[in-house]
């Protein structure tokens, strides 16, 4: 991973920022100030806080746990990151073990890919991630915690061998590993923490907090979620200096009401639920409003990520079909249910699904190939590669019709061309009319072939369903 | 406050009473062009084209919003009673009921559990799970086969169509030409008729 570029190089005035506590000074460069903590956007952040780094054009921010905090003598704000790898980063070494909706793996070892040194501004957010690991020197996390959390780890990653190990080095890059586990409780019950702070954090940070019994969770639950606004507006306003390109959020107000709504869902449900689970809290993909659907498809058709999931219930909604693919998959998306017109057929509902990556997509359309993923009782998903309408061919295809007398059409006078709307009502004694009346039979005979065709085609499919069915499915 | 979901949708269903669903459009209608040519049947709320990715026919369809859903009703009648041709002659739009499903956004219909399970080959069932797919996919197969019959159709309709008014025009223009240009009054002279009109 390369060192994260900003394209503006300075804290606009308008994020507010405000160093913390004091360090030491560097050792080799004395002009160089270690920081414990600051204040950025309102948040808090500290030393071995895990945090969101946003690096522009990457769909998904990345995740980093802050290791050192430092001014230059130039006064730019750095922070140095071990990273947090997302299983589909390194897929290609992982070789098809499955891991869970919101699992990372800890890099470890040395070499590229373990850290880097990027500018403070780049963080865009802080990130509960809660360590898993059996190592004895790891706490461990009660089950509220776990509810709470963002993301979980029990694995790291050693970016020189490439392997995955449940065990834990000492040292990560020089840090303690003692900083990765999970912070040590002070004691107090119901400690709900957001971030692996250390104990550093206490006095500073009021509102991480809470000392007490579960019963008050749930006005500690507001307090978290008050933060995790905020960071919203980090990311938010991180957005207009990175790319020139990305465009402000408009869908935030109603993401913060979603987001409370769903926190308090994801507290409530049963953890050992099959239904569809819940949208992961933090919905990192609505940070930034996306390109318009036609464009993003016609990108994702080039790239090779688009796929056409059919036999669908005409019913779904786009995010439903969202929650499905995440509950299928495992993998975040983008999807749109195909709008029916009076051309599709009511059986079959269709829905456009935009993946991260050609992998993925090839990923799925296999899956959904070689095992069947069956919706409800007996809707079996088929997947495949869409063939798109050439884009821009839109005004020059031929659409059949509308007829023009050539000779008239050069009489036209320059205003008759730019008169707007022509609408015509035919009498029914005009040749026009009863051309009208040409296309009208038509229309109609073709509506009946269709009735027909989709009566067949029920009939064919509710034998199927019956056999399925009939065999002792649910 | 939040609108619960079942508001939501109670107020999205309202939506979709007072919306016409109309096609058969040619690509080069605009927002405008469709909004002025319903605008005398009633007041026009809001026009919202509903994209075609790959159907490889090429009429367009859109949903136009009405201000109330006795309006739309009429409309649809209306343009059931007598052609409405936008932006050229002679293909008459079609005028539908909306439907929900037509609808780009839609709000979820009140706590519905979707359950999906995945299916391994080793399960008694599977090859009829198969069996349904491939079904799925011929159907797909024969629906778009016969909208490429359409399309074939409607190009046959049109060619002809086309004939037949250059030859009227042609005609006219005769009839006209030898009006002009006084053969006509000659050839009544030259055959002793009475000329009407002229």
């Amino acid at each position: 991973m390369s060192t994260l570029e900003e394209e503006n190089a300075t804290v606009s005035g308008d994020i507010e920022f405000r160093w913390g506590r004091k360090g030491r000074v560097g050792k080799k460069n004395p002009n160089i100030q270690y920081y414990e903590s600051f204040t950025y956007d309102g948040v808090d952040y500290f030393l071995y806080d895990s945090v969101y780094l946003w690096s522009g054009d990457q769909y998904l921010p990345h995740i980093g746990k802050v290791i050192k905090i430092y001014e230059t003598p130039r006064l730019k704000k750095m922070v140095k990151v071990v990273w947090y790898l997302r299983p589909t980063e390194v897929q290609k070494w992982l070789k098809g073990d499955h891991h869970l909706n919101n699992e990372l793996l800890l890099a470890s070892g040395e070499g590229n890919g373990l850290s880097n040194f990027n500018p403070l501004e780049t963080i865009c957010g802080k990130c509960n991630v809660v360590c898993q690991s059996k190592d004895e020197r790891n706490p461990k996390v009660s089950m509220e915690e776990l509810k709470l959390s963002d993301f979980v780890f029990y694995q790291t990653f050693d970016v020189e061998t490439c392997r995955l190990s449940e065990k834990f080095p000492d040292k990560i890059a020089g840090v303690e590993v003692g900083h990765f586990f999970n912070p040590k409780t002070k004691g107090n019950h119901g400690v709900i923490r957001k971030s692996n702070s250390s104990s550093m954090c206490d006095t500073d940070n009021s509102s991480t907090i809470v000392s007490g019994v579960p019963a008050s969770s749930s006005c500690e639950n507001h307090h978290s979620m008050k933060s995790k606004f905020q960071e919203f507006e980090v990311g938010n306003k991180k957005s207009i200096e990175a790319d020139s390109q990305s465009i402000m959020l408009k869908k935030r107000p109603k993401l913060l009401q979603e987001f409370e709504v769903d926190t308090k869902k994801s507290i409530e449900a049963d953890s050992q639920s099959i239904m569809l689970k819940k949208r992961p809290k933090l919905d990192t993909s609505v940070w930034f409003k996306k390109l318009p659907w036609e464009d993003r498809i016609q990108k994702a058709h080039e790239v090779g990520s688009l796929v056409l999931l059919e036999n669908l219930y005409h019913s779904f909604t786009s995010s439903e079909v969202e929650e499905i693919v995440l509950d299928a998959f495992n993998i975040k998306v983008n999807a749109k249910m195909i709008q029916w017109s009076a051309y599709s057929s009511p059986h079959n509902g269709q829905a456009l699904v935009i993946f991260n990556s050609k992998d993925e997509a090839d990923y799925a359309i296999f899956e959904l190939k070689t095992r069947c993923l069956v919706i409800g009782a007996a809707r079996v998903v088929v997947g495949s590669r869409p063939s798109l309408k050439e884009p821009g061919n839109h005004n020059t295809s031929k659409y059949f019709g509308h007829i023009t007398i050539d000779a008239i059409k050069r009489k036209l006078t320059v205003e008759m061309k730019n008169a707007v709307s022509t609408s015509h009502h035919s009498q029914p004694n005009t040749i026009a009319f009863e051309m009208a009346m040409e296309w009208w039979a038509q229309q109609k005979m073709w509506e009946l072939c269709r009735d027909a065709l989709y009566k067949k085609q029920a009939e064919e499919i509710a034998k199927l369903k019956g056999r399925l069915k009939g065999s002792g499915k649910k | 406050m939040e609108p619960s979901d079942d508001e939501k949708y109670a107020a999205f269903e309202e939506k979709v009473k007072k919306t016409i669903y109309i096609d058969n459009l040619s690509p080069l209608v605009t927002k405008t062009v469709l909004e002025n040519a319903i605008k005398q049947f009633g007041g026009v709320n809001d026009v919202q084209f509903i994209p075609n990715y790959f159907t490889s026919s090429n009429t367009c369809a859109a949903l136009v919003q009405m201000q109330s859903a006795k309006q739309a009703e009429e409309i649809i009648q209306e343009m059931g009673d007598s052609p409405l041709m936008i932006l050229g002659m002679p293909r008459p739009v079609r005028a539908l009921k909306a439907q929900a499903e037509m609808f780009e956004d839609r709000p979820k219909q009140h706590k519905r559990k979707i359950v999906c399970r995945w299916m391994d080959p080793t399960h008694p069932n599977f090859e009829l799970a198969k069996k349904i797919k491939d079904l799925t996919k011929k159907h797909a197969a024969e629906t778009q086969f016969m909208i490429e019959q359409e399309l074939a159709k409607e190009e046959k309709l049109h060619d002809q169509q086309s004939e037949t008014l250059k030859t009227n025009y042609k005609k006219y223009e005769l009839i006209d030409g030898a009006q002009a240009d006084g053969n006509v009054k000659r050839l009544a002279a030259q055959y002793g008729t009475v000329l009407n009109d002229y």
